[in-house]
Protein backbone atom coordinates (compact mmCIF):
# COMPACT_ATOMS: atom_id res chain seq x y z
CA UNK A 1 0.00 0.00 0.00
CA UNK A 2 1.32 3.45 -0.80
CA UNK A 3 0.31 6.98 -0.01
CA UNK A 4 -2.96 5.94 1.56
CA UNK A 5 -4.17 4.24 -1.63
CA UNK A 6 -6.40 1.32 -0.79
CA UNK A 7 -5.19 -2.04 -2.10
CA UNK A 8 -7.65 -3.57 -4.53
CA UNK A 9 -9.26 -6.78 -3.27
CA UNK A 10 -8.87 -8.16 -6.79
CA UNK A 11 -5.16 -8.58 -6.18
CA UNK A 12 -5.88 -11.15 -3.49
CA UNK A 13 -8.48 -13.30 -5.23
CA UNK A 14 -6.96 -16.40 -6.87
CA UNK A 15 -8.06 -16.82 -10.46
CA UNK A 16 -9.38 -20.32 -9.78
CA UNK A 17 -11.65 -18.93 -7.05
CA UNK A 18 -12.93 -16.15 -9.28
CA UNK A 19 -13.51 -18.39 -12.28
CA UNK A 20 -15.05 -21.11 -10.16
CA UNK A 21 -17.51 -18.70 -8.59
CA UNK A 22 -18.49 -16.98 -11.84
CA UNK A 23 -19.03 -20.33 -13.55
CA UNK A 24 -21.33 -21.80 -10.93
CA UNK A 25 -24.66 -22.71 -12.56
CA UNK A 26 -26.53 -20.63 -10.00
CA UNK A 27 -24.31 -17.64 -10.77
CA UNK A 28 -23.87 -18.04 -14.53
CA UNK A 29 -22.07 -14.76 -15.03
CA UNK A 30 -18.98 -16.12 -16.79
CA UNK A 31 -21.27 -17.68 -19.38
CA UNK A 32 -23.24 -14.45 -19.73
CA UNK A 33 -20.09 -12.41 -20.27
CA UNK A 34 -18.77 -14.84 -22.87
CA UNK A 35 -22.12 -15.21 -24.65
CA UNK A 36 -22.71 -11.47 -25.03
CA UNK A 37 -19.13 -11.06 -26.21
CA UNK A 38 -19.66 -13.80 -28.80
CA UNK A 39 -22.84 -12.14 -30.07
CA UNK A 40 -21.06 -8.81 -30.43
CA UNK A 41 -18.19 -10.39 -32.32
CA UNK A 42 -20.62 -12.07 -34.69
CA UNK A 43 -22.64 -8.88 -35.26
CA UNK A 44 -19.74 -6.49 -35.68
CA UNK A 45 -16.73 -8.52 -36.89
CA UNK A 46 -14.16 -6.18 -35.30
CA UNK A 47 -10.59 -6.47 -36.53
CA UNK A 48 -9.41 -5.46 -33.07
CA UNK A 49 -10.90 -5.77 -29.62
CA UNK A 50 -9.83 -4.85 -26.10
CA UNK A 51 -11.25 -6.57 -23.04
CA UNK A 52 -11.26 -4.61 -19.81
CA UNK A 53 -10.86 -6.75 -16.70
CA UNK A 54 -9.95 -9.70 -18.89
CA UNK A 55 -9.16 -12.01 -15.94
CA UNK A 56 -7.78 -15.26 -17.35
CA UNK A 57 -9.19 -14.54 -20.79
CA UNK A 58 -12.87 -15.29 -20.30
CA UNK A 59 -14.45 -15.16 -23.76
CA UNK A 60 -11.17 -15.12 -25.68
CA UNK A 61 -12.00 -18.61 -26.92
CA UNK A 62 -15.05 -17.12 -28.65
CA UNK A 63 -12.91 -14.83 -30.82
CA UNK A 64 -12.42 -15.98 -34.41
CA UNK A 65 -8.73 -15.26 -35.08
CA UNK A 66 -9.34 -15.08 -38.82
CA UNK A 67 -11.67 -12.11 -38.24
CA UNK A 68 -10.36 -10.44 -35.10
CA UNK A 69 -6.62 -10.46 -35.53
CA UNK A 70 -5.67 -8.12 -32.71
CA UNK A 71 -6.73 -8.84 -29.13
CA UNK A 72 -5.92 -6.65 -26.15
CA UNK A 73 -6.55 -7.63 -22.54
CA UNK A 74 -6.19 -5.44 -19.47
CA UNK A 75 -6.42 -6.56 -15.87
CA UNK A 76 -5.22 -5.30 -12.55
CA UNK A 77 -4.08 -8.70 -11.34
CA UNK A 78 -0.74 -9.81 -12.83
CA UNK A 79 -1.46 -13.47 -12.11
CA UNK A 80 -4.64 -13.26 -14.18
CA UNK A 81 -2.74 -11.68 -17.06
CA UNK A 82 -0.04 -14.35 -16.90
CA UNK A 83 -2.68 -17.06 -17.10
CA UNK A 84 -4.41 -15.39 -20.03
CA UNK A 85 -1.08 -15.17 -21.84
CA UNK A 86 -0.37 -18.84 -21.19
CA UNK A 87 -3.80 -19.87 -22.43
CA UNK A 88 -3.98 -17.75 -25.59
CA UNK A 89 -0.43 -17.01 -26.69
CA UNK A 90 -0.09 -17.80 -30.40
CA UNK A 91 -3.82 -17.90 -31.04
CA UNK A 92 -4.06 -14.41 -32.57
CA UNK A 93 -1.84 -12.40 -34.89
CA UNK A 94 -1.43 -9.85 -32.11
CA UNK A 95 -2.14 -10.54 -28.46
CA UNK A 96 -1.40 -7.62 -26.18
CA UNK A 97 -1.89 -8.18 -22.47
CA UNK A 98 -1.36 -5.49 -19.88
CA UNK A 99 -1.34 -5.45 -16.11
CA UNK A 100 -2.87 -2.07 -15.46
CA UNK A 101 -5.49 -0.25 -13.44
CA UNK A 102 -8.19 0.65 -15.97
CA UNK A 103 -8.57 4.03 -14.29
CA UNK A 104 -4.92 4.77 -14.97
CA UNK A 105 -4.89 3.81 -18.66
CA UNK A 106 -3.28 6.55 -20.69
CA UNK A 107 -2.58 5.63 -24.32
CA UNK A 108 -1.88 2.13 -23.06
CA UNK A 109 -2.53 0.60 -26.48
CA UNK A 110 -3.38 1.73 -29.99
CA UNK A 111 -7.08 2.37 -30.53
CA UNK A 112 -9.29 -0.62 -31.25
CA UNK A 113 -12.64 -1.26 -32.95
CA UNK A 114 -14.31 -2.55 -29.82
CA UNK A 115 -13.75 -2.19 -26.10
CA UNK A 116 -15.58 -4.77 -24.03
CA UNK A 117 -16.16 -3.98 -20.37
CA UNK A 118 -18.52 -6.46 -18.75
CA UNK A 119 -19.33 -6.21 -15.05
CA UNK A 120 -16.45 -3.82 -14.64
CA UNK A 121 -17.91 -0.43 -13.83
CA UNK A 122 -19.40 -1.49 -10.53
CA UNK A 123 -15.85 -1.91 -9.24
CA UNK A 124 -14.49 1.39 -10.53
CA UNK A 125 -14.69 4.49 -8.43
CA UNK A 126 -15.21 6.93 -10.00
CA UNK A 127 -16.46 5.08 -13.09
CA UNK A 128 -16.87 8.22 -15.19
CA UNK A 129 -13.13 8.66 -15.66
CA UNK A 130 -12.86 5.04 -16.78
CA UNK A 131 -15.47 5.64 -19.49
CA UNK A 132 -13.42 8.56 -20.77
CA UNK A 133 -10.25 6.46 -20.76
CA UNK A 134 -11.92 3.59 -22.57
CA UNK A 135 -13.37 5.98 -25.15
CA UNK A 136 -9.88 7.36 -25.75
CA UNK A 137 -8.75 3.84 -26.71
CA UNK A 138 -11.48 3.50 -29.36
CA UNK A 139 -11.19 4.33 -33.02
CA UNK A 140 -13.82 6.73 -34.39
CA UNK A 141 -16.85 4.55 -35.13
CA UNK A 142 -15.68 1.95 -32.65
CA UNK A 143 -17.91 0.71 -29.86
CA UNK A 144 -17.76 0.41 -26.11
CA UNK A 145 -19.83 -2.63 -25.16
CA UNK A 146 -20.77 -3.07 -21.53
CA UNK A 147 -22.74 -5.17 -19.15
CA UNK A 148 -23.96 -3.39 -16.04
CA UNK B 1 -19.73 8.06 -7.54
CA UNK B 2 -20.42 4.49 -8.52
CA UNK B 3 -23.00 3.62 -11.09
CA UNK B 4 -24.69 0.56 -12.39
CA UNK B 5 -27.61 2.40 -13.98
CA UNK B 6 -27.70 2.42 -17.78
CA UNK B 7 -28.81 6.04 -17.91
CA UNK B 8 -25.80 7.11 -15.87
CA UNK B 9 -23.45 5.28 -18.22
CA UNK B 10 -25.11 6.83 -21.27
CA UNK B 11 -24.86 10.30 -19.77
CA UNK B 12 -21.18 9.91 -19.01
CA UNK B 13 -20.59 8.30 -22.39
CA UNK B 14 -22.24 11.21 -24.12
CA UNK B 15 -19.73 13.56 -22.54
CA UNK B 16 -16.95 11.31 -23.83
CA UNK B 17 -18.26 11.36 -27.41
CA UNK B 18 -20.17 8.08 -27.22
CA UNK B 19 -23.73 7.64 -28.47
CA UNK B 20 -26.06 4.75 -27.77
CA UNK B 21 -26.02 2.05 -30.41
CA UNK B 22 -28.07 -0.64 -28.69
CA UNK B 23 -29.38 -1.64 -25.30
CA UNK B 24 -31.03 -4.75 -23.95
CA UNK B 25 -31.70 -6.61 -20.74
CA UNK B 26 -30.19 -9.96 -19.80
CA UNK B 27 -31.82 -12.08 -17.12
CA UNK B 28 -30.15 -15.01 -15.42
CA UNK B 29 -31.63 -18.07 -13.76
CA UNK B 30 -30.55 -16.63 -10.43
CA UNK B 31 -33.08 -13.86 -10.94
CA UNK B 32 -30.38 -11.23 -11.38
CA UNK B 33 -30.90 -8.85 -14.25
CA UNK B 34 -28.28 -6.95 -16.17
CA UNK B 35 -28.17 -4.27 -18.85
CA UNK B 36 -26.12 -4.86 -21.98
CA UNK B 37 -25.33 -1.52 -23.59
CA UNK B 38 -23.32 -0.66 -26.67
CA UNK B 39 -22.10 2.90 -27.19
CA UNK B 40 -20.53 4.05 -30.45
CA UNK B 41 -17.75 6.59 -30.67
CA UNK B 42 -18.68 9.38 -32.99
CA UNK B 43 -16.18 10.40 -35.63
CA UNK B 44 -13.83 13.21 -34.78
Amino acid sequence: MDGGTQRSPWLDIPLADYEGHMSLPEIGQAQMIADFFASLLKERSPASVAVMGCSGGNGFDRIDPSVTTRVVGVDLNPAYVRRARKRFSGRFDRLELYTCDIQAMDALFEPVDMVYAALVFEYLDPPASAVVRMAAHLRPGGVLATIL
Amino acid sequence: MRFTAPEALKAVGSEAGLVESSSRRIGLRSGKRFAAIVLRKTAG
